[in-house]
């Protein structure tokens, strides 16, 4: 360390000897020494601007007929005091830039956190990534009214049921062709086959995905439970139809087959026939309360 | 059916309620005979592309006997894209979300 102060001693003697004129300030009680050409010889004139300067030299590497020993002696500043001063000085540098580097993190932190609902509700309002931009709740007449052009979609039903759900659950026509804007109504049939009193749950999926965000249902028999008597058979109606902007989508335009499927899940009930579980969007059987909310944009 | 998908630009499905919410179940088959006769229809066209006219004349009809009834919320029927008839005296009640 004694050796860097050294050396910067003499780097900042060797540009105090430059001809230009400099100002070499001692803290800020001292004046400016300037140079002249000569400041190897004679002793520099003083200046009267103040400003200060970083000196770092241990005391015994002073020479004691050096400018800088003569004034700091005219002033009463020992070596001790400018080492402390230099020491402060860096010392608010450095608290200074970790004000700065601490400000910028925080900041980038918060930036973070505020991305998340600032991309959500960006996301909302154009569109972006296949969010469907229509979240107003109702289907609106306008929306109705089948598209001019050619282009049709088959849509084919199927259907599942939950293994510990005796029913039996089949759609009554294989497939229907829609245009988009049509609507089109469907049904499918269930058929308790045991002999209790059965609360089923009713959830569906759209194949391909990229469909789902245009494939609007107006009623269904979907997300709510559905009671059949034991023995009981019951027609279940869909009614549906495509999102006319499905026609206009230049990704939807290899599609031309949709498959609709409807899995039914049974509604568990604890001794007291409280309801325990329904499915959730996913199919999942959650614990949950009747009746089922499922979280979709607009609901 | 999403897993290990590409990131980015999918969109995860999440199965939307119905826009007016459930049908209530049909347990007495009071409208039975119309869904009859409009997959019968069905099945008769089938060999032609889209479902045809009269075809959605008859799912008019059967939702028109599920309305009255009370199997269903009276609407207009422009409101469920259905060809409107003459006698369109069915009171207006815009539907909300259940």
């Amino acid at each position: 360390m004694p050796r860097i102060l050294v050396s910067r001693i003499r780097s900042r003697l060797v540009s105090v000897a430059r001809p230009v004129q400099q100002c070499r300030y001692v803290l800020d009680s001292l004046r400016c020494m300037s140079t002249s050409p000569n400041s190897g010889t004679e002793p520099p004139t003083v200046s009267d601007s103040p400003q200060p300067a970083k000196l770092n030299t241990p005391a015994s590497r002073i020479h004691s007929n050096s400018h800088l020993a003569r004034r700091m002696k005219e002033l009463g500043i020992t070596v001790g005091d400018l080492q402390r001063e230099h020491v402060r000085r860096e010392q608010l540098k450095n608290r200074t830039s970790g004000y700065y580097a601490l400000s910028l993190l925080i900041g980038t932190l918060a930036l973070s956190y505020a991305a998340v609902p600032f991309y959500r509700l960006l996301c909302q309002k154009a569109g972006y990534a296949g969010t469907p931009i229509a979240e107003s709740a109702t289907i609106t007449a306008d929306r109705l009214i089948p598209v001019d052009s050619n282009r049709k979609i088959t849509v084919r039903f199927e259907s599942d049921v939950s293994r510990s759900l005796p029913w039996k659950f089949e759609p009554l026509q294989r497939q229907v062709t829609v245009t988009p804007g049509e609507t089109a109504l469907a049904f499918f049939k269930a058929t308790n086959l045991s002999n209790q009193d059965i609360i089923g749950v009713a959830t569906y999926n759209v194949t391909p995905d990229q469909i789902a965000p245009y494939f609007s249902k107006i009623q269904c028999f979907c997300f709510e439970q559905q009671q059949l008597r034991a023995g009981e058979q019951v027609d279940m109606p869909i009614f549906f139809f495509i999102d006319p902007d499905f026609d206009t989508d230049p990704q939807m335009k290899h599609i031309h087959e949709v498959v609709l499927n409807y899995t039914f899940f049974k509604a568990k009930t604890n001794a007291s026939g409280q309801y325990l579980t329904v499915p959730d969007a996913a199919g999942n059987e959650i614990a949950g309360q009747i009746p089922i909310t499922v979280s979709s944009p607009g609901a | 059916m999403s897993f290990g998908g590409a990131s980015g630009n999918t969109k995860v499905f999440r199965p939307t309620p119905p826009d007016r919410g459930s049908f209530p179940l049909d347990h007495d088959g009071e409208c039975k005979i119309q869904m009859q006769i409009y997959l019968d229809c069905l099945r008769s066209s089938r060999s032609r592309d889209r479902v045809p006219a009269d075809c959605r004349l008859l799912a008019k009809e059967y939702l028109n006997c599920r309305m009255e009834r009370g199997l269903m919320l009276k609407d207009n029927w422009v409101n469920l894209g259905l060809p409107d008839d003459k006698r369109s005296s069915s009171t207006d009640t815009p539907e909300s979300k259940s």
